[in-house]
């Protein structure tokens, strides 16, 4: 898509880079996947300033899918993706808490700059004096305080022998209260008169994103030194919900959830709740078996690593329960021995099945507050934040606070929940590559174009023809950029007679669009978890030509400067 | 300042500024320690109309003669003199009535930047979000206030059977208000508004951060003994009112762009006095019980008691003086308590660092387009305008107590260990004798009978 940023700095564009930019778009959409689960490149790919994403997937997956349709790569990329993050956990846990309290900070890091990304992005705020630094200071100091207070009580004896360690733990609260201050004069010192508003945002935003995100991932580090079964079975759980609840839905959804997010449903909730309670119970029994899960994680001053040898507590022995008169007759058993912990985990299983969405739930809010989008890309089953966002919902009933994380993945989900339009859907990008289609260079290359131009001569008809600006007559100034379609700018502010009709005409393009899309979709939204109607090609060339109708509407918006986002259907605007 | 608003979403920051700027030379200002707190005009909210003058009507009676620049500068002393007086007075009423002074003054601040939250983003009919928002509030208090009534009403607690359990799950059941609440924000998200929506959420937290956690800390305080909560609240207002007067007659060179009419000899000539007062009102204060010693509860009276012996920090000390004060003042030792030294750190802390809490409230309020938080104090603006210095010395105080002052505290290590089960309690016993024995403080060959 680089050639369509270009485009908006002015360049001619030669319609053969233009196909291949749409040709690779529609190939992206189906299949971007991210390797390692790094989700690195969407929130900076909705900034005009970044590069824009390209198709991420390794070379040598798309070589061995080559052959398959692209429905199928997208779910062969998606489970192999999924089983690579399972390993990578699987890995870690084997690498010792080390290595977790390491990877949990990583994640920390990465979810912060992921949103303080967003914020800037949203308030344009990227150029504010001093604020990545003061950003990056607040989550350092707090991550100070944080780590110091955990420190000082697991490293008890490593800390009494160093002096100098002895010193900042008595201290500790004074030096981080010190440091915060620092900051805060900092960010007073630094209050700039044009950008006073926008700096408070930025602080606000700032110190919400500390709460949410560092607190949460403290907690998950305490979770950890209590034994690593607490961090581990919680997370588990979380994915198996998520990955159940997706299944349920898939086979059984039919009855939608909630309006937030459309695609789940009923069926899903509740079949993922029972599957999660089971998995649970059935997850505890193994891993309660091993002092390296159960015993909490201690500082052997001796040796100077971290032991986990203990006498395990009372939670993690068999005990012999008596099942209820139904179940004892179903079993065929008096007693059952169960280890207390598996009582625990229904308890954390059904946390995390009932309350564990609503941090989606949140999560998809938020990016619909902020339109932000997973633009085409396949939404890695297990990416950071997300895993972050569900697990910090599950925390063990000892800590106490809420993280409703997670900035990736549900939005858009796999395209044939959207029908088979394969056009990008970002505002601005598309506006000004189908505008340049139609201003410079008028070659129908795909049904879509074509559509379009069918589209606009039908609305033609309507209209006088001579209202109607036509293809390569450069009604437009020549050097108009299509990118800058923005109310208040200098090249709009031309005669305003022929904005006038092109307002009509958007207006007309507009209805049209609204009526074919009522007939496709009469329920008013695209995807009820019903994977199942959009395939047959009558109907996808409805959605073709609405998809047309409504992005010429867009164009037109734009150029008469009415400006305005479609509020029928969010996922094409 | 409506006209402002209205003018729609095109509007750039630095037209508004402009603006906002000329509107400050016509305002005349009147100066006080806080650069922009002109009492009577409006708030800047579209939807209510500009307030009348609420000077009580005795007042205005009493000054009707005077020139309105007078009149300004009597009814701001006059309203001082009256906060002053009231302060007095419920510090005499004792730490109960203090506690609750401290939580309504908490919910009117809370009150007053929701309210420009909902002002700024026109917000004040989002479905639920007002009802969210108190409902945040009380869920944070619960959590802190059970934090604090578990530790200090100790005996209490464990007599009655209901509030055991509160107390024992304590977190569990604030979480779970929490959750609650967050759940209710979710299901309520409406289409067109989420953007709002999400906003008024990050607006209340950063308003629970900052005031709820800020009285908390205060209360903290309170119960370490009067004297950490009378004094450094004495040493922000003498700062504010001192620096004022400094500049007022000695002011030349301006200190920070954010207020323009806060100067340097302001800022210096309030941090020696500020010093000079903390040092003399701390040394009238220490000799009184009431204020030194902590506040406890006592389960047999049912009631608050401050008596105790004071400890070392509040006990007249002999100090030599350098050299230089020994030929000033011709004294060769002088008597001091301790706390007159910390003290002399609260007032530094309250004179160099204090006023960044002002300038943080008045870029607040110019990036917000007000001119006050509230009209609460007729004079003086809202409840917010008094206490935004205020804010950061809570913090400190409490941090300075936890690091320098607070040694581990007995009485609480000795609740927790009787907490125990019985065979650790004695795990504890013996391995405690081991050690005292290893010392030399217990005979070494104790026989057990």
């Amino acid at each position: 898509m680089t050639e369509l940023r270009k485009r908006g700095g002015g360049e001619p564009a030669s319609a053969e880079k233009e196909a291949d930019g749409e040709e690779r778009l529609a190939l992206g959409l189906g299949l971007a996947g991210e390797p390692d689960g790094e989700a690195e490149g969407d929130s900076k790919a909705d900034t005009p300033e970044a590069p824009p994403s390209v198709d991420n997937t390794p070379q040598c997956l798309s070589k061995a899918l080559e052959g398959l349709s692209s429905r199928w790569r997208n779910w062969w990329i998606r489970g192999i993706l999924s089983l690579t993050m399972i390993c990578l956990f699987f890995l870690i846990i084997y690498l010792g808490p080390i290595m977790l309290i390491i990877g949990v900070m990583v994640v920390q890091i990465k979810c912060f700059q992921e949103i303080i990304t967003i914020g800037y992005r949203v308030y344009h705020s990227y150029e504010l004096p001093w604020f990545r630094t003061l950003s990056w200071f607040f989550l350092i100091c707090a991550n100070y305080f944080f780590y110091g207070e955990t420190v000082a009580d697991y490293f008890g004896v490593l800390v009494q022998k160093e002096e100098p360690l002895q010193f900042l733990v008595r201290y500790h609260r004074f030096i981080s209260f010190t440091l915060y201050l620092t900051g805060f004069c900092m960010f007073v010192l630094s209050l700039v008169k044009k950008h006073y508003r926008l700096q408070f945002y930025m602080f606000a935003w700032t110190h919400v994103t500390l709460l949410i995100v560092v607190t949460q991932s403290h907690l998950v580090i305490q979770n950890l030194f209590e034994g690593m079964i607490w961090f581990i079975v919680p997370i588990s759980i979380v994915i198996c919900n998520d990955i159940t609840a997706y299944l349920f839905g898939f086979f059984f959804g039919r009855t939608p959830l909630i309006k937030l997010s459309p695609k789940k449903t009923w069926e899903g909730f509740i079949g993922g709740f029972v599957s999660t309670v089971i998995f649970g119970f059935i997850l505890a029994y193994p891993l309660a078996h091993y002092q390296y899960f159960v015993c909490p994680v201690e500082y052997d001053s001796e040796t100077n690593r971290f032991a986990v040898a203990c006498q395990p507590s009372e939670l993690f022995l068999l005990h012999e329960y008596r099942p209820p008169k139904l179940l004892q007759q179903f079993l065929r058993q008096e007693t059952v021995t169960l280890f207390p912990f598996q009582i625990h985990s229904v308890a954390l299983s059904t946390f995390a099945s009932l309350i564990g969405p609503f941090g989606g739930f949140f999560a998809s809010g938020f990016k619909r507050a902020f339109k932000i989008k997973v633009r085409g890309r396949v939404p890695s089953r297990a990416e950071p934040n997300r895993l972050l966002a569900r697990r910090c919902l599950s925390l063990s009933p000892h800590h106490t606070l809420v993280c409703p994380l997670g900035f990736r993945g549900h939005y858009s989900g796999p395209w044939w929940h959207h029908g088979p339009l394969r056009l990008p859907v970002s505002d601005g990008d598309v506006c000004s590559r189908l505008h340049s289609k139609f201003y410079q260079g008028p070659q129908p290359k795909q049904s879509i174009t074509a559509a379009a131009t069918t589209a606009a001569g039908a609305a033609a008809q309507h209209l006088q023809p001579a209202a109607l600006p036509p293809a390569g007559k450069g009604h437009v100034a020549p050097d108009w950029k299509p990118g800058a379609v923005r109310a208040g700018d200098g090249p709009l502010a031309l005669s305003s007679s022929p904005w006038n009709r092109l307002e009509h005409l958007s207006i007309y393009a507009y209805q049209k669009h609204a009526s074919n899309y009522r007939q496709l979709m009469p329920s008013g939204h695209p995807g009820n978890g019903l994977p199942w109607g959009l395939h047959d090609d009558l109907k996808r060339g409805q959605w073709a030509e609405d998809a047309a109708a409504h992005f010429l509407a867009l164009i037109l918006m734009g150029l008469s400067r009415r400006g305005g986002v479609c509020r029928l259907c969010p996922y094409y605007c | 300042m409506t006209e402002l608003r209205h003018r729609g979403p095109a509007e750039t920051d630095l037209q508004a500024a402009d603006d906002f700027r000329g509107l400050d030379k016509d305002g005349a200002p009147d100066g006080d320690a806080h650069s922009d707190s002109e009492a009577k005009g409006d708030t800047g909210l579209p939807d209510v109309p500009v307030p009348p003058d609420d000077t009580p009507q005795v007042l205005n009676k009493a000054l009707s003669g005077l020139s309105s620049r007078w009149k300004n500068w009597w009814v701001r002393g006059i309203l001082t003199l009256a906060m002053i007086s009231f302060f007095f007075f419920i510090i005499y009423l004792g730490p109960m009535v203090l506690m609750m002074i401290v939580l309504c003054v908490q919910i009117k601040c809370f009150q007053e930047i929701i309210t420009i939250g909902y002002s700024v983003y026109h917000s004040y009919h989002l479905p639920w979000f007002r009802t969210l928002s108190w409902y945040f509030l009380l869920c944070v208090n619960y959590f802190f206030y059970g934090e604090t009534v578990t530790d200090y009403f100790f005996t209490l607690v464990q007599r009655e059977e209901p509030l055991r359990i509160l107390s024992k799950y304590h977190r569990f059941i604030s979480f779970a208000l929490y959750l609650t609440g967050f759940c209710m924000f979710v299901l309520s998200l409406v289409k067109k508004h989420y953007r709002l929506q999400f906003y008024m959420f990050g607006w209340t937290h950063v308003t629970l951060l900052i005031v709820v956690t800020q009285s908390h800390l205060i209360i903290h305080n309170l119960f370490e003994g009067m004297i950490w909560f009378i004094v450094p609240i004495s040493c922000v207002i003498c700062n504010d009112i001192m620096a004022y007067m400094f500049g007022f007659f000695f002011g030349r060179t301006p200190l920070i762009k954010l207020s323009p009419k806060k100067t340097w000899e302001g800022f210096v000539g309030g941090f020696f006095s500020t010093v000079v007062f903390g040092i003399l009102l701390s040394y009238v204060m220490a000799g009184y019980r009431y204020f030194v010693c902590p506040v406890e509860f006592n389960s047999d009276s049912n009631s608050f008691t401050v008596d105790c012996q004071p400890s070392e920090l509040f006990q007249l000390q002999e100090y030599p003086l350098p050299a230089v004060l020994q030929s000033l003042t011709g004294w060769a030792t002088v008597h001091m308590y301790p706390f007159q030294i910390h003290s002399i750190a609260l007032s530094a802390f309250a004179s160099i660092v204090g006023p960044f809490g002002g300038f943080f409230a008045s870029g607040f309020k110019r990036a917000f387009k007000i001119k006050d938080f509230a009209n609460t104090i007729p004079g003086h603006g809202g409840i917010m305008d008094r206490f935004d210095c205020q804010y950061l010395m809570a913090t400190f105080v409490n941090v300075y107590i936890a690091s320098f002052i607070r040694g581990p505290n007995p009485s609480k290590v000795i609740q927790q260990l009787l907490a125990l089960r019985l065979d650790q309690q004695l795990q504890i016993f013996n391995s405690l004798k081991a050690h005292l024995t290893e010392r030399g403080l217990l005979p070494a060959n104790e026989v057990a009978a």
